[in-house]
């Protein structure tokens, strides 16, 4: 059969599957029962064209309308919002449990790592300079002395400083998972220098005087800010870890299963850093006495544990 | 021939084929997205200092809200495609043509702040290169590949002329080699198409090339 014979008695039949086509890709479609048996037809035109070679513009629009119709049968439901909900909540606690080593891990080195500083700075006065520069050190010093105005403040510099937070912090633990693409490594550097600048910064301030200042001050947002970097890392350790250890599959069938695994840690370390901010921003620059801030820090901090120990629990079924 | 494609098996036993886009057309579709962000934080930068340090609070929070997630709600809610995309006619989908969903778009935007190091999108554009099928590193961790949707490409035409059969038996591929030089012919100039048709010579001998040549392909498709 010739191409211009074969154009002519199948032209009809294409006609059909464009209308249905353009309706489906509307949702308008109500009634298309017709269009599985129509779309293997097309299928066959097109694997017909392309065997008796014909004309390349031809193949190119059966190859394109195959497409539209595949994507129709085959494609998932339009996504909507619901069901990404749905996913998140489902896939947050399965996540945690996949990842308890990587999870533990990541936050044993972290809050070593950040007491090792933290003793260091108490005890030498030059630690400090040797993580922080003098500015930096000198502007952290004001900010916790005696007569800073870290605590107080009207709300619009609170709603300010909470945009600050979410846009700062979080764009941090999302490079923090990205980075574990380097075999681990840059998730791992993330961990180690967060936790010696914030180390550092708590020793050297212990050690001058202003410590019941800056403790009362981070006590209350640290429980959530803290483990979500711990919880990105312990993602990015995931994929790092997939990478190097496939396994029985291939290294790219490896590191795509173990990110899509790995992905609700990141939303989850998402929403604790929003959290975070919110209190960083709103509770604790509160002019409250300490021990109250201690007391609330506190219970955070169980409230977070608790919360792993839960999303953790091996489930029966 | 050699040609940037992916070929999807489907069930129904034909391959499909996806046309991957490469750097370039991508390069421009990302300098078109961050033009658009760029003036979309301008003007809303604008309108929100109005209301003083509680304004730039919530302009962080946009800043931070286009930064990460402008691409995956596009791509997502819009069939693969961001406004810069549209533009230049890409579309993201996953390996098997679908149009991407939301755990695979949110990953290759989450891997961009990988694929942006050390400046530029340098390693993304080096391993694009590297991989057959143009991926950068988001692409290869969530299965998804940015295709050109070639849905603006018009039906090429033989043009009218008197069908001839050609004097020597051609092989299929030479056959689809006159089809395609008769469709293609009226977008190249005068003298290209000339010097092209004149290369069979055999086939061209007994007068003007091009007509010949238009001929022979409105006799190989089946007009009468």
């Amino acid at each position: 059969m010739r191409q211009e014979v074969f154009e002519r008695s199948r032209s009809e039949r294409w006609k059909r599957i464009e209308a249905l086509l353009a309706g489906l890709e509307r949702d308008l479609c109500a009634d298309a029962h017709e269009f599985p048996s129509l779309y293997r037809a097309l299928c066959q035109d097109l694997a017909l064209a392309r065997e008796r070679g014909f004309s390349a513009s031809l193949i190119q629009r059966l190859n394109g309308l195959a497409l539209r119709g595949h994507e129709q049968l085959y494609g998932v439901e339009k996504s909507r919002i619901r069901p990404l909900l749905a996913a998140l909540l489902s896939s947050v606690p399965r996540a945690v449990r996949a990842h308890r080593t990587a999870l533990v891990f990541a936050h044993a080195i972290f809050f070593a790592l950040m007491a090792a500083a933290t003793w260091h700075a108490y005890h030498d006065e030059s630690f400090v300079y040797s993580i922080l520069d003098s500015a930096d050190v000198a502007s952290v010093e004001s900010m916790y002395s005696e007569d800073s105005r870290t605590v107080g403040g009207d709300t619009d510099d609170r709603a300010l400083m909470f945009g600050f937070y979410i846009w700062n912090n979080i764009s941090i633990d999302f490079t923090t998972f990205g980075l574990g693409l380097f075999l681990g490594i840059g998730s791992m550097w993330m961990l180690a220098f967060n936790a010696a600048n914030i180390g550092v910064v708590l020793g050297h301030l212990f050690r001058v005087g202003s410590g019941d200042r800056i403790a009362s001050f981070v006590v209350g947002h640290g429980a959530f800010e803290l483990p979500a970097l711990c919880v990105c890392a312990a993602a990015g350790f995931a994929l790092g870890r997939a990478w190097n250890a496939p396994g029985r599959r291939s290294r790219l069938a490896s590191l795509r299963h173990a990110a899509l695994s790995a992905q609700p840690l990141v939303g989850l370390a998402a929403g604790m850093g929003v959290i975070a901010a919110a209190l960083e921003a709103f509770w604790s620059p509160l002019d409250l006495a300490s021990s109250v801030k201690y007391a609330v820090g506190a219970a955070l901090w169980a409230l977070v544990l608790a919360g792993f120990v839960v999303l953790g629990r091996a489930r029966a079924d | 021939m050699i040609d940037t494609t992916h070929r999807v098996q489907t069930p129904e036993g034909v391959e499909l084929v996806l046309t991957v886009a490469g750097p370039a057309p991508r390069a421009i579709a990302m300098g078109i997205d961050w033009g658009i962000r760029l003036v979309v934080m301008g003007a809303a930068g604008s309108v929100l200092g109005i209301f003083g340090n509680l304004g730039r609070g919530w302009g962080l929070i946009l800043a931070f809200l286009f930064s990460w997630f402008y691409s995956v709600v596009f791509e997502v809610l819009w069939h693969g495609r961001t406004p810069g995309k549209q533009v230049m006619d890409l579309q993201v989908v996953h390996e098997d043509g679908t149009p991407v969903r939301w755990p695979a778009s949110l990953l290759r935007n989450f891997l961009r702040s990988v694929d942006v190091l050390p400046v530029g999108y340098c390693l993304g554009a080096l391993v694009m290169c590297m991989d057959s099928a143009f991926r950068r590193l988001g692409d290869l961790a969530a299965g998804t590949l940015v295709i050109h949707t070639g849905s603006a490409a018009p039906r090429a035409v033989i043009p009218d002329a008197a069908p001839l059969p050609p004097p020597i038996a051609l092989s299929l591929d030479e056959q689809r080699a006159v089809i395609a030089f008769a469709e293609r012919a009226a977008r190249l100039t005068g003298e290209r198409a000339r010097e092209l048709a004149a290369i069979p010579e055999p086939l061209v001998a007994g007068g003007d090339p091009r007509r010949l040549l238009e001929r022979m392909a409105a006799w190989l498709i089946g007009r009468t």
